[in-house]
């Protein structure tokens, strides 16, 4: 299952650009399994307030994070969404909002049984 | 013109690299790369926080986030780019903006270095900041570089208007460089430290030219006094009605010259007062018994005996303690006064009680004079000119004197001075003029050190006065006393202090100054 929702060679890539550090990246892992859901909880307050400048940075800011941390799908949704919110869309969106929830919570799920040896 | 630093970033000062993103998560990424890569990192989590980071610590590249909370990559981009000192700082953005082409473009317009995608690669980052540090260090060193032409430069301009001491050029520390600038730098104060010493050297015979003449000039009017009051004496004027003419005639001559050159100084109530203290000792104190004594000693006498001012301001000075008291100083003094007994006894010899009184009441008569000298030195206002000066104490002495001769019945009446007795007083005010303006104008321009040789002149000049002018004559015995008092006053010499000289002159041009 991990290696279905994290990217390997993507949070390889993570390693090395911070010097490959083990507990560095466990560290990073531990914030990325905190932020998310606040994160998550911030896209809600925006898409509920229809403020689509603060659900631009929300979904802006878990893209870049999913990225970095191999999370592809989850970048991917989050950067349509963004795309969206740039054009101009309205924050009527509670199908990928959904979607968003549930693989970001599909990538928490992962990293909390993620084997580093594998990386 | 001058060689980058290789070491970039060196071991012993790693480049200083501010990351400013709202995002905890790459906020410690990019610490880590960073840091990784051999640099400092610190981080703030705004624009605001950067902002207030930049300005408190010089940082040699900023990563900057673009999309965030409050003040925004952009809004600190325009902040640094509108601060003249900030507009230099390196900025890379780091953002997940990397399909917005125009969000991009615009960072860079608003003086962004370069751009880097969040997921970076770590070799890039570092490709780029090395670059960035590169050009960072070459501006840095270009500016460092200007600023030496510039310093350079401020020092010919200054060398242009006549100012060759190297404090004012302040290349000292331009010219330990050992690059063409430095080597220029040095070459350039060496060259403008020899033109400065030959001025300083000429300029000094100049002044002491001027000097000198101006003391040959006041030490013969000094030394005329004697015989024209003596003679003024022998016309049957009195002491203070003499005073209230000579005084008058001065104030109205210097008036005079003051109205055709205009410029009357501002007085203050202290000036005032040193003008009022003046009057009453030159005006009337030394007149009055210049005049007294003229009619009961010789003049070659009493040129002898006011030569002693010199001895008397050492006294003072020694007394005061702002002169060493030297052995040789303290045995000059003593082969003064021997000079003066002498001159006394030689006198003495045959004549009675009277004449007596009024050799040894001549002796006073150099204390007022060195009174006068020391006041003057010290207090004289510098903002008034020598003229005016003299003018203005006349003026204030006139009155006095005019008041004094009034109450005590001794005014000599203008018709009376229809005589020869009018010729020499005459000639005494322009000689008195001519003694206290010259003598003003030696202090200021040759200093107390200088000044006080006026006594050497004055001897010499008396003597020859009142033998050319009255026919005294003088014995072997009272020429041996003028030589004593001379040798006196050789060995009792002032301090050899020496005034800075500064060099006025302007040639300069304005229209090929560096800018």
């Amino acid at each position: 299952m991990n290696q279905s929702v994290i990217d390997i060679p993507a949070l390889r890539k993570l390693s090395t650009m911070i010097g490959g550090q083990r507990e560095d990246l466990e560290e990073l892992i531990e914030d990325f399994i905190t932020l998310i859901p606040q994160q998550m909880e911030s896209m809600r307050s925006a898409h509920a307030a229809g403020d689509r400048a603060a659900m631009r940075i929300a979904v802006h800011s878990t893209k870049s994070n999913a990225r970095d941390m191999g999370a592809l799908e989850l970048a991917e949704l989050c950067a349509q969404q963004e795309q969206q919110c740039k054009e101009g869309d309205s924050v009527d969106c509670d199908a990928e909002l959904t979607t968003i929830f549930v693989k970001a919570d599909e990538a928490i799920q992962a990293f909390k049984t993620i084997n580093l040896d594998d990386v | 013109m001058f060689e980058l630093d290789e070491r970039i970033p060196s071991a012993a000062q790693p480049a200083e690299i501010l990351i400013i993103d709202d995002n905890l998560l790459s906020r410690k990424k990019l610490k880590l790369a960073v840091e990784n890569l051999g640099y400092c990192a610190t981080v703030v989590s705004n624009g605001e926080a950067g902002l207030e980071a930049i300005k408190a610590k010089a940082f040699d590249a900023i990563l900057l986030d673009m999309l965030m909370p409050g003040l925004d990559g952009f809004g600190v981009l325009k902040r640094l780019n509108a601060d003249d000192t900030l507009q230099d700082l390196t900025v890379i953005v780091v953002s997940a903006l990397e399909n917005d082409a125009d969000s991009v473009s615009l960072a860079i317009t608003l003086g962004a270095e370069d751009f880097l995608p969040k997921d970076f690669d770590p070799v890039i980052l570092d490709a780029r900041l090395r670059t960035s540090l590169r050009k960072k260090q070459f501006r840095d060193q270009e500016l460092e570089y200007f600023s030496r032409v510039n310093a350079l430069t401020d020092a010919a301009a200054k060398v242009e208007s006549g100012r060759f001491d190297s404090e004012s050029l302040m290349l000292d520390d331009l010219a330990k460089f050992k690059d063409p600038i430095g080597r220029l730098a040095a070459i350039f104060k060496g060259m403008a430290g020899e033109i400065h010493a030959r001025e300083v050297k000429l300029l000094r015979r100049i002044q002491t030219l001027q000097c000198s003449i101006l003391l040959l000039v006041c030490g013969g009017a000094s030394g005329l006094v004697p015989s024209l009051s003596r003679m003024s004496a022998g016309l049957g004027a009195n002491p203070i009605g003499l005073t209230v003419w000579i005084d008058l005639i001065v104030a109205v001559l210097c008036a005079i010259i003051i109205l055709f050159r205009g410029g009357f100084p501002k007085l203050s109530r202290r000036d005032i007062a040193f003008f009022v203290v003046w009057a009453f000792v030159v005006g009337i104190l030394q007149h009055i018994s210049i005049f007294v004594l003229a009619g009961h000693v010789q003049a070659t006498f009493l040129t002898l005996v006011l030569a002693l001012e010199g001895l008397v301001v050492f006294c003072f000075a020694a007394l005061m303690r702002s002169e060493k008291a030297a052995l040789r100083r303290v045995f000059g003094l003593l082969i003064g006064l021997v000079g003066v007994g002498v001159s006394l006894y030689q006198r003495m010899d045959g004549t009675g009680f009277e004449a007596n009184f009024w050799l040894f009441a001549s002796l006073f008569a150099p204390l007022v004079f060195a009174f006068e000298t020391i006041a003057v030195a010290a207090k004289r206002p510098e903002h008034v000119d020598p003229v005016c000066a003299v003018g203005i104490m006349f003026g204030f002495s006139t009155v006095m004197a005019l008041v004094l001769s009034v109450a005590t019945g001794n005014f000599i009446a203008p018709s009376t001075l229809v005589s020869p007795l009018g010729a020499v007083v005459a000639i005494l005010a322009i000689t008195t003029m001519v003694v206290n303006i010259t003598f003003f104008l030696l202090l200021k321009h040759g200093g107390g050190v200088f000044t006080s040789q006026k006594g050497y002149v004055t001897a010499i000049a008396g003597v020859l006065w009142g033998i050319l002018l009255l026919g005294e004559t003088m014995s072997p015995l009272a020429w041996a006393a003028i030589v004593l008092v001379l040798i006196g006053m050789y060995l009792v010499e002032s301090k050899t202090s020496d005034e800075p000289i500064t060099i006025k002159r302007d040639f300069h041009r304005p229209e090929i100054r560096a800018k």
